[in-house]
């Protein structure tokens, strides 16, 4: 603590002494010590400013608008995100949504077309009822499984190839039907009997568009 | 013995003191131009000359005695009057009763010599006041440093540089009358003494060249104690003998011309006894030489101390100044930013609504896109891969001919997503072929691409019995089964 006075009173000199005049007035050493004084005066007039008016300003506007900012870094986050998106996932997807029956309902409209297929091929298609598959809570998609039985036209010379033929059109990746269960007979004249299970998928999603 | 000028009682102004206004601009310009003056206050006598540029001019001498500061000041302000002079430098050369003169031994030399003398000086503060001192190093034959302290009390040097400031002179060096005495006796490389009487003191010096043995100055003068002055001349020039080893032959007396008789009388056996009249202008011209910094300048310090404490201030102040101009620059700039923010803020609230309804259309893009993922991610995932057709494609290309499939099953577990796989038929040949053909047909199945891995449970080989009526050799029947990768 002795050292104290001591600083302050170098400090005072240094500030305040005028050369070759230790007893000048009050007055005399203000202005002595007006140079040093000045500059410390407006660092302290500034500093006052700044934390006392400026900063104190910019905090409040930027809390009132806070909201607002959120909401600009929101937009310019999703805004990026959505960037990144592939875009062809969106027709992708569109297409896929096209191609596939909204409900359980529209499966049989599905089948109509494979039946004639199956025709075309030479074989008779007869589907049994859907039967729902357990599905996973909020899945895009269901699937349900139907049994098919299928039987060669009488006018079908190559059964064989035409199985086969009629199996790849129906587990080609586009048909969107997978073929779970394949059982085939062949009784001693030669006749086939198919049995087929096919798991059929559906949109079980509600698109966001028609919320 | 002369009063003490500092407890002196002020004396009436004489009548023709000049007006003591100075004009600081007028100092400052003479300041500029190189003009000096330098007084010699030798006890009660003045005497002022004019330098310009370090060249001496006129010379004034004051017409009375001068023994106190206000005699003092009113004869600078006839000094510079009659020298035509309105300001700038001074410097004094000194003698009186006030500065005193010690002779000091000093251990070691330079800083540690200085300190210790400092430590001396510092020990006389103590019961004196503030000294202002300057050390002129002697011959001796001591080992020891040995030196003249003069000292001069920093109140006699205030009141100096106020009656000069009060003139529009900055005084800048103040030597005692031993400084000049010891220059001229450095012209030669002899042993000489000078003595120099003023008002009532004799100052005695002895110097070999510049080796400087003493300076002294008595309380006394040849007018009034012959004898004693007498006897201290002697003691000096034995002093010197001791300490330069040889006789100094030359003794100079100063404004003691009467004395030679009674000098050479006591001591002049064998020296050459010279009178003389003292000549302040020539000492002040050997002063107006030196530097302010010489170590013979009593204030040399005290201007060191105010120079370095006035660079001190400046740095100071242009640092602090400097900082302004920097938090001032930091604060246009936060100050820039902050409108920059506000006119920001301004336009978000204009356009809230639109970024709102931006914000909801994103995120139901996003809502989408993310729907889009999921239901493509769900679609390639469930994608149930061709195992019937391949297998079915791939066991009829394997299958021998002998071998007839009747019953071909491939089924997938929903719950472990597991493929198996049953085949069978018959063939038409003895067990041993048959065994054979199976065994082939399983190798053939196991390889790419159905790598089919068989169940042994599952194999199965029986020979069957002939159809009834038809008469065709027995058959075999098979069984295989297993699973698929």
């Amino acid at each position: 603590m002795n050292a104290s006075p001591s600083w302050l009173a170098r400090t005072w000199s240094l500030l305040t002494d005028v050369p070759r005049r230790p007893d000048a007035s009050v007055a005399v050493r203000c202005g002595q010590a007006l140079p040093l004084l000045l500059p410390v005066l407006a660092l302290v007039a500034l500093s006052g400013w700044k934390w006392g008016v400026q900063d104190p300003r910019v905090r409040a506007a930027r809390a009132a608008n806070q909201p607002l900012l959120n909401l600009e870094t929101e937009v310019a986050a999703l805004q990026s995100h959505l960037l990144q998106a592939e875009p062809q996932d969106s027709a992708r997807a569109a297409a896929l949504r096209a191609a596939l029956p909204r409900d359980r309902a529209g499966l049989p409209s599905v089948l109509a077309p494979w039946r004639d297929q199956a025709i075309a091929r030479g074989w008779e298609a007869v589907f049994g009822p859907v039967a729902d598959l357990p599905r996973e809570s909020g899945a895009p998609l269901a699937f349900a499984a139907v049994g098919g039985t299928f039987r060669p036209l009488s006018g079908n010379l190559h059964p064989w190839s035409s199985l086969l033929g009629l199996l790849g059109d129906i587990s080609a990746p586009n048909a969107r039907i997978g073929v779970t269960r394949l059982v085939i007979r062949a009784d001693e004249q030669g006749r086939y009997s198919v049995e087929m299970r096919l798991d059929l998928p559906y949109l079980a999603e509600t698109p966001a568009y028609v919320k | 013995m002369n009063p003490v000028l500092l407890d002196a009682p002020p004396i009436p102004a004489p009548p023709a003191s000049p007006p003591a206004a100075p004009a600081a601009p007028r100092a400052a310009a003479s300041r500029r131009a190189g003009t000096a003056v330098g007084f010699a206050w030798l006890r009660s006598s003045l005497e002022a000359t004019a330098f310009l540029r370090g060249v001496a001019g006129e010379t004034w001498r004051a017409p009375g005695p001068v023994r106190s500061f206000e005699e003092f000041e009113q004869a600078v302000a006839a000094a510079l009057a009659a020298l035509s002079v309105a300001g700038g430098d001074a410097f004094v050369l000194l003698e009186q009763a006030e500065l005193r003169h010690r002779t000091e031994s000093a251990p070691g030399s330079g800083k540690a010599a200085r300190s210790y003398l400092a430590a001396r000086v510092a020990r006389q503060e103590e019961d004196g006041g503030a000294l202002l001192w300057s050390a002129q190093p002697t011959a001796t034959s001591r080992p020891d440093a040995s030196f003249i302290l003069h000292l001069l009390p920093a109140a006699f040097h205030e009141r100096l540089a106020r009656c000069l400031a009060a003139r529009g002179l900055r005084l800048t060096r103040v030597f005692p009358l031993a400084a000049p005495l010891a220059l001229e006796l450095a012209d030669e490389s002899r042993p000489r003494l000078l003595a120099v009487e003023t008002d009532g003191a004799t100052t005695v010096v002895v110097a070999a060249g510049d080796r400087l043995v003493l300076a002294r100055t008595l309380e006394a003068c040849w007018t009034s104690e012959a004898v004693r002055v007498g006897l201290e001349i002697n003691r000096s020039l034995l002093y010197a003998k001791q300490q330069l080893g040889t006789a100094v032959h030359e003794v100079r007396l100063l404004g003691a011309a009467p004395a030679v008789a009674e000098t050479r009388v006591r001591c002049g056996e064998g020296r050459e006894i010279v009178a003389g009249r003292p000549r302040p202008a020539d000492w002040l011209e050997r002063i107006a030489a030196l530097s302010p910094r010489h170590p013979g300048n009593l204030i040399a310090p005290l201007l060191q101390r105010e120079a370095r404490q006035a660079y001190l201030r400046a740095a100071l102040a242009s640092l602090g100044w400097i900082l302004t101009v920097l938090f001032a620059g930091i604060l246009r700039s936060e100050n820039q930013s902050a409108q920059a923010e506000h006119g920001h803020f301004a336009l978000l609230q204009r356009e809230a609504a639109a970024l709102r309804a931006a914000r909801d259309a994103l995120l139901a893009q996003d809502r989408q896109e993310s729907q889009d993922r999921t239901l493509l991610r769900a679609a390639t995932g469930a994608r149930i891969p061709a195992v019937p057709r391949l297998t079915l494609a791939g066991t009829a290309a394997v299958l021998p001919p002998e071998i007839r499939l009747t019953d071909f099953r491939v089924e997938r577990d929903a719950k472990t997503a597991a493929w198996t796989f049953r085949l069978s038929g018959t063939i038409e040949a003895d067990e041993d072929t048959a065994r054979t053909l199976v065994a082939g047909l399983q190798d053939k199945m196991a390889r790419d691409p159905l790598r089919a891995h068989f169940a042994e449970a599952e194999r199965a080989l029986a020979v069957l019995p002939p159809a009834a009526g038809s008469g065709s050799p027995g058959l075999i029947g098979f069984t295989l089964g297993g699973t698929l990768p």
